[in-house]
């Protein structure tokens, strides 16, 4: 997976990728009148040909970075882009709220009014970070694998079914054409073919970019829901509203009128991150001839001891949701989904489904961690998920209503996301506890076993921890962002 | 000296990733955390005074997750910067939730509430607190980069340039196996081990279902588990233990299917062997008898007891018939009863086909030497077993003990004799032959004298557990626990503890382990069974001693044949096919494991019924 390429290339890739990402940015800043401030950083007044000079050499220099960054970590295709809009994310962090008012002199506030307004930059730069990151994926050709068409086929059949669940849950809120960025007034069929069609073909492009992935079908899972996040940014918010609108709605205010296609899109690339990768796998069982999984145990086995382990962790990860339950007064909410009203009916409640969903993470995320970081990284990916699935998706249904996705409402729920990611986190640690107690399978003495190793090293030079940090961004400061009160 | 002081330190901070994480820790928090505190005032980055104390507590906090993340994340690998990174910027987010959301208020006396509010007005610290996570790891990946901190390398470097402990388990019972576990838990945390483990099955048998498998209830499959699938991670050496040369630290073993000794050599030695059969130079037996300490045994008294109701039902021959048609167990204890009530239920349940034998024609005579029948249970019930069986139709001769044995009969002590083709023998066991070469203490029974710790007096690096081995009760001075499965998986834990304790220079712990129960399985759904002081009998024990062996099996695969073989057992009547395979007669030379007949004179005889059911 390394290139022992030498470092001042790279570096140089590294610019030029930097440089195109930095042409998608220009766009986007020219389209919304920013250009001329970038001036501001080297000269006293604002000025569009010094502005778009320095813009260029920032973006240079942080395509360098970039390159630098990731010069080790496995350049898989979709690490790279995945890569990439993590670096976004940081770099919004840093420089339009860190370095940009300390080199014009401006008071560095990091406040939320600070956030918001310049929430603009922040999908900006989530697009340059991605863009530089596909360019870097380019520019370095050599293992840039082409997508087969089998591959290509199971990604849109897992897109075109996670596009109906995700256009289905739109569909009952009255909210369809929001996936397609389509006006509200938009005829059903049309906005269901809309859907439809960007389910399959982006489904495809996750093909394009997962390609052949070894690792669970829990990992999809986050792969998917954060690709679901890059579709929201780039195509929901840029290019569809470019076609239709001819215009950028990168406001706070706007995309939080666009918060339920970003959940209908988490959903959506959520669902196709597991489907492809079970479709992959049954693809594999059906037309393959080698089977890779001949160093593992039965299924009975391995899946039994997924299950036992995952309701134990299930029960450590509930909790510490209860904690926050308690103190926020949410148990008897719970009770509510079985018709009680009692904190201990609940609690009851509360760690049963603590256990079930615990159960399916151990099914899900089987020996996908290897140390306590990944550990967390996975169980409050997991836990993010949840979050979207739950309190927003199946306890309203549950409680026979229809779901009602707002910004303002995930803002309200705010303590339930806090407890879904401790329950996460308390799972996943308590998960690979288990993992590491009986039969710890790192420890190589058989080949078999040495390989398993080599594959989950792996997994730390792939993009695992760039989507565990983008679940965490995404999760924590977006429903703050948009839904606190300008 | 000043320089090589700074080499000491630099050679310090190679080693302790703990230590670079928290000065990373502390920077970062200066930096960034600091300045971002409500208390302090965001401004403090621009000029304002920053209290000391609220600086202490911020570098301390900065230090401690800095030092935390270190010591838990290591990475493997120099280079991966942007994994590392990332790891601490949303170990960064993190703090930010736990920190500021959820300890801040409680320190001011209120309630968290994680509300939007509440984060909103938090958001300012949340953008520190990735600033310093981000900040952790950049200096982590530097650190790095210098070559310093490589915790997980340094570590697995020092680790690889340790010679390992070698370990040597001979065994592969529930002593050898559990010890076997214990180690294959332990080899992550402490240190290097190679454990190799010598059995010369390559399975654990689940003995407490052994009669079950002797009367059709059970395949002989569903009761034994491989002991490479139990513990994937031990050396297994499929071979038979010839001798242990505790001066030269090795044993010398030939594998089994070849005739060439191989030399194993060891640091520790645990010594787990099981018991054999031993009949006491009795005259008969060891040609006549029957055991039930092995899968063939179990097999073959199977195959044996179907032979006779086959070759009875066409047998007019009065005598004949009726000592074709007569099962004696000798052996009173868990073994011995359990037996006969599974040859009972086994001959019951198949009756039916055979026309020509009647209902009440099969006899079932238990011959145990004292007036009670299973003496580790109380006698309210031993009796109840008694009475239970009896009531069945099964015959109990106590107060007497087998003298001698022929093909078609079996003579007590008191020169009465009993005419049957069937002898069941459980009532001695031995040591196996393996530990008289031993230059060590034995007690009259054969079995190793051992320290409370486990340890062999006298014998350096060599431990002894389960059957072969008298273990002193630290609680009951003077006594010594019972050789059964209980007590032999609990002594396997203790010696790998001990093995792991001594190898890293500390203390071993003496063998502390009272016993939770015992349960005596009786067939036709009923049970006795004695847990923690209290009585239970009849079908609630028998629930009991299902479930308990149930969850005591090793392997879910088996689990799963069990359950499905009980369930089967439940619905049909057992199985009548003679399966091909071992003979239908006692081994001529039957001696017990090793199936040698051992010339040796054996030792004293045991009291009966302290076998290991």
């Amino acid at each position: 997976m390394i290139r022992s390429d030498r470092l001042g290339a790279w570096l140089l890739t590294g610019a030029v990728a930097g440089l195109v990402g930095g042409v998608v940015l220009a766009l986007a800043m020219l389209e919304l009148g920013m250009m001329a401030s970038m001036a501001l950083i080297v000269t006293a007044r604002e000025s569009l040909g010094v502005g778009l000079v320095v813009h260029f050499a920032l973006s240079a220099v942080f395509g360098v970075l970039f390159a630098a960054l990731v010069r080790n970590q496995a350049r898989r295709n979709d690490a790279l882009v995945f890569w990439g809009l993590a670096f976004g994310a940081v770099v919004w962090f840093l420089d339009p709220l860190t370095l940009y008012p300390l080199t014009s002199g401006q008071p560095v506030t990091w406040s939320l009014a600070a956030a918001q307004s310049s929430f603009d930059l922040l999908l900006g730069f989530l697009l340059f970070g991605a863009t530089t990151g596909l360019a870097l994926l380019i520019l370095s050709r050599p293992v840039v694998r082409r997508p087969s068409l089998t591959g290509l086929s199971l990604g849109a059949a897992a897109g075109l079914a996670a596009a109906a669940i995700a256009a289905g849950l739109l569909n009952d809120q009255g909210q369809t054409p929001t996936f397609a960025a389509l006006p509200a007034d938009t005829a059903g069929p049309a906005a269901w073919l809309a859907a439809l069609i960007i389910g399959a073909v982006a489904g495809a492009g996750f093909a394009a970019l997962a390609q052949r992935p070894s690792d669970s079908a829990g990992a999809g899972l986050v792969r998917g829901a954060m690709y679901g996040f890059l579709l929201w940014v780039v195509l929901r918010l840029t290019v569809l509203p470019l076609i239709l609108e001819g215009g950028l709605p990168w406001s706070a205010g706007a995309a939080a009128d666009a918060y339920p296609a970003l959940l209908a899109y988490l959903v959506f690339g959520g669902f196709l991150g597991v489907g492809y990768q079970w479709l992959r796998g049954l693809w594999r069982v059906l037309f393959d001839e080698v089977d890779s999984s001949d160093d593992e145990e039965g299924v009975g086995t391995r899946g039994l001891r997924a299950l036992g382990r995952g309701i134990a962790a299930g029960v450590v990860g509930g909790l510490l949701f209860t904690y926050v339950m308690m103190q926020v007064g949410a148990l008897r909410g719970v009770a509510g989904l079985m018709g009680g009203e009692s904190q201990i009916a609940g609690l009851v409640i509360h760690l049963v489904i603590a256990m079930l969903f615990g159960a399916a993470y151990g099914l899900l995320f089987r020996r996908q961690s290897y140390d306590a970081g990944s550990a967390v990284g996975w169980g409050v990916s997991y836990g993010f998920f949840l979050w979207i699935l739950g309190p927003q998706i199946l306890m309203p249904m549950l409680l026979g209503a229809t779901p009602a996705w707002s910004a303002a409402g995930a803002a309200s729920l705010t303590a339930s996301l806090v407890g879904h990611l401790a329950y996460g986190a308390g799972l996943g640690l308590t998960y690979h506890w288990f993992e590491t107690r009986h039969n710890p399978w790192w420890i190589a003495r058989r080949q078999a076993d040495e390989a398993r190793l080599q594959r989950r090293r792996e997994a730390l030079q792939s993009a695992a921890p760039a989507l565990w940090a983008l679940v965490l961004v995404v999760g924590l400061t977006l429903p703050v962002i948009l839904g606190a009160p300008a | 000296m000043r320089r090589r002081r700074a080499g000491r330190l630099v050679t310090r901070l190679e080693r302790e990733p703990v230590l670079i994480g928290a000065l990373a820790g502390a920077a970062a928090a200066l930096v960034f955390l600091v300045p971002a505190t409500p208390m302090g005032g965001f401004d403090g980055l621009l000029g304002s005074p920053v209290d000391d104390a609220l600086l202490a507590v911020h570098l301390v906090i900065g230090a401690a997750v800095g030092a935390a993340y270190a010591r838990l994340i290591p990475l493997h690998r120099r280079g991966e910067h942007a994994s590392r990174i990332t790891l601490a910027l949303m170990a960064g987010l993190i703090l930010w939730v736990v920190g500021p959301l959820t300890i801040g208020p409680a320190l001011d006396g209120a309630a968290p509430t994680w509300s939007v509010e509440a984060a909103s007005r938090h958001f300012p610290s949340l953008i520190a607190h990735l600033m310093f996570g981000g900040g952790l790891g950049v200096l982590l990946a530097l650190a790095a980069r210098a070559g310093v901190g490589g915790g997980a390398e340094a570590r697995t470097a020092s680790r690889e340039s340790v010679q390992p402990v070698r370990v040597v388990i001979v065994g592969g019972g529930f002593a050898g196996l559990g010890a076997a576990q214990r180690f294959e838990e332990l080899n992550r945390r402490d240190v290097p081990l190679d454990v190799t483990l010598v059995s010369r099955s390559n399975f654990l048998l689940f003995t407490p279902m052994l009669a079950e498998v002797a009367s059709s209830g059970l395949d002989a499959q569903a009761i034994s588990a491989p002991i490479r699938v139990a513990c994937p991670h031990t050396r297994f050496r499929h071979a038979d233990v010839q001798a242990v040369d505790a001066d030269a630290k090795c044993i010398t073993a030939i594998p089994i299917g070849s005739n060439e000794t191989e030399e194993i050599a060891y640091d520790h030695l645990i010594v787990a062997v099981g018991s054999v059969p031993a009949y006491y130079g009795l005259p008969g037996l060891a040609e006549h008898a029957f055991t039930l300490k092995t899968l063939e045994d179990a097999a073959r008294l199977r195959n044996h007891v179907i032979t006779a109701l086959e070759t009875a039902e066409q047998q007019t021959d009065g005598p004949a018939r009726q000592a074709l048609l007569t099962f004696v167990v000798a052996g009173g204890g868990f073994a011995g009863t359990e037996a006969i009530a599974e040859l009972f239920d086994l001959v019951r349940s198949v009756r039916r086909y055979y026309p020509g034998i009647a209902r009440d024609e099969p006899r079932f005579v238990l011959v145990h030497s004292s007036d009670r029948i299973i003496p580790e249970l109380s006698r309210e019930l031993g009796d109840y077993a008694r009475e239970r069986l009896e009531r069945r139709g099964i015959e109990f001769v106590l107060g007497r003990r087998v003298a001698a044995a022929d093909a078609e009969s079996v003579t007590l002590d008191d020169d009465s004799r009993l005419p049957t083709r069937t002898l069941v023998w459980t009532a001695g066991n031995q040591p196996s032959p393996l530990l008289r070469g031993m230059p060590c203490e034995r007690n009259r029974r054969g079995q190793l004298v051992v320290e409370p710790t486990l340890q062999v007096p006298g014998m350096d690096g060599v431990w002894a557990l389960g059957d072969g081995a008298q273990v002193p009760d630290v609680h009951r001075p003077g006594a010594f626990h019972p050789p059964t499965a209980q007590h032999a998986i609990r002594q396997g834990k203790t010696v790998a503890n001990n093995v792991v304790s001594v190898a890293s220079g500390r203390a071993p712990k003496p063998f502390n382990y009272r016993a939770i129960g015992s349960l005596v399985a009786l067939g036709s759904r009923t049970a006795a069974a004695e847990v923690a002081g209290r009585k239970f009998s009849g079908f609630v024990a028998w629930v009991m001693w299902r479930t308990i062996y149930f969850t005591k099996l090793p392997g879910m695969d088996r689990k799963v044949r069990v359950a499905l073989d009980w369930a089967i057992d439940l619905l049909f009547p057992r199985d009548i096919v003679l399966l091909p395979g071992p003979s239908d007669t006692p081994e001529p030379s039957a001696g017990g494991r090793n199936g040698k007949a051992d010339p040796r004179p054996g030792p004293e005889p045991v009291a009966p019924g302290a076998s290991d059911a």
